[in-house]
């Protein structure tokens, strides 16, 4: 037994002097780093003051006054351009119908793929000069729709995807949407569209689509 | 005794055929043990040293291994809290107006420098507008430490460090900025290079910044770039040499813009002219002119010597005690309250001071703060100047604001509470939350102010002050052109132009105030320099560009506050 606890002992000792070490070393390098952090709090917070000032001077009143005037030529508004809400007269004798539906955030989504999809497809269709009708007019869908929005709007995407996935396919596979056709995107083409088809969705499927078009039957008077 | 065999127990044996007993060997007879004894004593001694040594080594191990030696980590933790650097001053909007940046400026030891002249030549390369004879008197002087320059750029820094002279270091400083230039310059004021505050907030709230604590003012920088804008304007259109301007708060009597022109750039404020570094707005005391007729006239309304429409006869000069006071535009005729007010009537002005009475007119001029320095956090406060012996004669003049000299600041925290419905306050610049503002004291009637409101929308909509009008924002105000004085009484055509105007004048908001400084007629205001052809014009504009910014809803122009429109009967009836 007492021959046993010197080396017992011994290795204690060590052990606890080894220990002892490295957490000693681990502190010191942490202490290391949190005087780097600190440092660098102070250097980004030296950062940060001269920054604002710079932003302040660049924001200087006199400063922006002359960009203005240099470039954007916007004068202070008068009070001729103000106008209070009570003060407007009645402008639709639709009464506004209370949201029937929530468009799905799936659908925006696979409206957004849709999109990516379509523009790479376009992109390589242009050369090969193939009947780029249902690619070309990808952008066409989104501004359609209000109009042709029916209860089911994934569908419409869908095809959009369907289409957008066979950029190959020489025949314009016929949308399942009439309205996602080929027309051309120009936005007086799509009023003149969105005119001619208003009125043709009936109210109770799509009141957003009936709103659009009494607003515009009624700017056309 | 026994005989000694030998000196040492273990010692050559001298012949002794028997063996020596333990006994002998180690009996401790007196000469033995007393040598074993120090042999004891020199091994105990030696061993204590080294114990004592071995001790203080292991001691200092542990320190150095285990403690650190008593030394933290110290050196790594920023030397500098920059919670404590001068703080910034700010705008209600908590837009910059001063802050402080770290920067180095450069100092020499000129006991290290071998070549003083080489090194001057070069350093002036760098610093250009340091000059070779100057820094090579500097470079070889006798001392330990001279600066060279204070906050350089950190390219003119790194221009120095490549020249890699010893006896060349920086010591970081920290630096004011004023990211707004000239711009408040005489509201924020400055500071010296060593960052003490020499004017303005800077000077007042010197400690409060010092402590590390951010000072948010009054003033809109919006508002401010407007005022200052349209003053610019004003003066230069009129060749004036100067102006000032204020933006008050009607109702807590926070100041939101506050000019002086000429004005300077706070940074290099050393090179600033006095007449630059002047606060007209605070310092400088002025006879107002006409527009004091506002505080005559609700002294008397609220006193109730006379009616709102009732009449005074203005129809010739009056003669008092030498004097000769007349009209600028004469109607030569009878006037009531209202006309007097709308067509700036000197005399009637006198006429009615006649009837509010010596003592009532000087109770009433210190109760709205005509008779004291100004209440503002900035030191440049002008003490006003006014008769210590108050005469009926000067009870006349004071009528029509001269006599009295006062700052604009002084005016404009009047005007303010004539119209807010009789509460003075005292003008600030420091931000205040809707709980800290001030309860004030009633000075007049709401009664007596309502009916001001209405006199001064008369100025506006028909008297001294149409070039004020707003269309959509009702502007009332009055208009006030004073003679400067000068060394020896007037100064022949120098005057001083100002309008103090208030929108919406059916319910206050805001009092704006400008006075241009010396103008000179021209053709465009058909030889006229005076308060409605040179201030008010200003005051229109000011109000058109700041009112969309603080939201102000402009009000149908067809729908005349009520008030007004009865009072313009009865001003139309006697025209």
């Amino acid at each position: 037994m007492n021959r046993l606890s010197l080396p017992v002992w011994l290795v204690l000792v060590i052990a606890a002097g080894f220990c002892m070490f490295q957490i000693k070393f681990a502190v010191q390098e942490i202490e290391h780093q949190l005087g780097q952090t600190n440092r660098d709090i102070a250097r980004a917070q030296e950062q940060i003051r001269v920054l604002k000032a710079e932003w302040s001077y660049l924001n200087e009143p006199g400063r922006l006054s002359e960009l203005n005037r240099r470039h954007l030529g916007l004068a202070p508004v008068s009070a001729k351009q103000m106008e209070t809400l009570a003060a407007l007269p009645p402008r639709l004798d639709v009464a506004l119908p209370s949201p029937q539906f929530q468009p799905k955030p799936s659908s925006a989504e696979t409206a957004s793929l849709a999109d990516g999809l379509e523009w790479s497809a376009s992109v390589a269709d242009l050369d090969t000069a193939a009947p780029a009708g249902p690619a070309l007019s990808s952008l066409a869908p989104s501004e359609f729709v209000p109009v042709s929005f029916e209860p089911e709007p994934a569908a419409a995407n869908n095809a959009v995807v369907e289409v957008a996935a066979k950029p190959t396919a020489t025949k314009p596979a016929a949308p399942a949407d009439p309205t996602a056709g080929s027309e051309d995107i120009s936005a007086a083409a799509a009023a003149a569209t969105r005119a001619a088809t208003g009125p043709l969705v009936s109210p109770t499927d799509d009141p957003l689509g009936a709103l659009i078009a009494a607003t515009t039957a009624e700017e056309q008077q | 005794m026994k005989p000694r065999l030998s000196r040492h127990p273990h010692g050559p044996q001298l012949a002794d055929p028997r063996p020596p007993r333990f006994e002998d060997l180690h009996a401790l007879d007196g000469e033995r043990k007393r040598v074993l004894e120090t042999g004891y004593l020199r091994l105990l001694f030696g061993g204590g040293l080294f114990l004592v040594a071995f001790l203080a080594i292991s001691l200092r191990l542990l320190e150095v291994g285990v403690w650190d030696g008593g030394e933290r980590e110290s050196a790594q933790t920023p030397s500098r809290d920059l919670a404590v650097a001068r703080a910034d001053i700010l705008d209600r909007n908590g837009v910059l107006l001063a802050t402080s940046l770290a920067t180095a400026s450069l100092y020499a030891d000129p006991q290290q420098i071998s070549d003083p002249a080489g090194t001057a030549a070069r350093l002036s390369e760098i610093l250009p507008e340091l000059s070779v004879a100057e820094l090579t008197a500097k470079l070889s002087a006798h001392s330990r430490f001279v600066w060279i320059k204070r906050d350089l750029t950190p390219r003119q820094q790194y221009a120095v460090n490549r020249l890699g002279v010893p006896g060349l270091a920086f010591q970081g400083e920290e630096r004011r900025v004023y990211p707004q230039g000239p711009l408040t310059a005489h509201v924020v004021g400055f500071t010296d290079i060593d960052n003490h505050g020499l004017a303005g907030i800077e000077e007042s709230f010197d400690d409060v910044l010092k402590s590390g604590q951010p000072v948010q003012l009054s003033l809109d920088l919006r508002v401010q770039h407007i005022l200052h804008d349209e003053l610019q304007r004003a003066i230069g259109e009129f060749s004036a040499i100067g102006g000032a301007g204020l933006v008050m708060d009607a109702n807590t009597g926070e100041i939101l813009a506050m000019v002086s022109l000429p004005d300077f750039d706070p940074v290099d404020a050393g090179t600033a002219t006095p007449d630059q570094r002047f606060n007209r707005a605070t310092l400088g005391v002025y006879e107002m002119g006409s527009t004091f007729k506002v505080f005559n006239t609700a002294a008397a309304l609220d006193s109730g010597v006379i009616g709102i429409n009732d009449s005074v006869d203005a129809s010739h000069p009056l003669r008092v005690a030498g004097f000769t006071i007349s009209d600028f535009h004469p109607e030569n005729r009878p006037l009531t309250v209202s006309e007097v007010i709308m067509y700036s009537s000197n005399i009637g002005s006198a006429l009615i001071a006649e009837r509010i009475g010596t003592e009532r007119q000087r109770k009433f001029m210190d109760s709205i703060g005509m008779l004291r320095r100004a209440s503002i956090e900035i030191p440049e406060a002008g003490a006003p100047m006014y008769p210590a012996e108050w005469r009926p004669i000067n009870t006349m003049t004071i009528a029509y604001g001269h006599g009295i000299a006062v700052s604009a600041l002084h005016l404009a925290t009047g005007v303010a509470a004539m119209v807010n419905g009789g509460i003075m306050r005292p003008a600030t610049l420091i931000h205040r939350t809707a709980e800290q503002v001030s309860d004030g004291q009633r000075v007049i009637k709401a009664q007596t102010s309502a009916e001001i409101r209405q006199l001064l929308r008369l100025v506006v909509e028909k008297g001294t002050g149409k070039k004020a009008d707003v269309p959509g924002y009702f502007v009332g105000g009055k208009t006030g052109t004073a003679d400067k004085l000068g060394s020896h009484g007037y100064v022949a055509n120098a005057r001083m132009a100002s309008f103090v105007g208030v929108f919406p004048i059916n319910a206050p908001r805001y009092v704006v105030l400008a006075m241009v400084d010396d103008p000179k007629p021209n053709a465009s205001s058909y030889g006229y320099a005076t308060g409605g052809w040179v201030a008010a014009p200003a005051v229109g504009r000011i109000v058109q560009r700041m009112a969309p910014l603080l939201g102000i809803p402009p009000q149908d122009q067809n729908e005349t506050p009520s008030e007004t429109a009865a009072l313009l009967v009865s001003a139309r009836g006697t025209e």
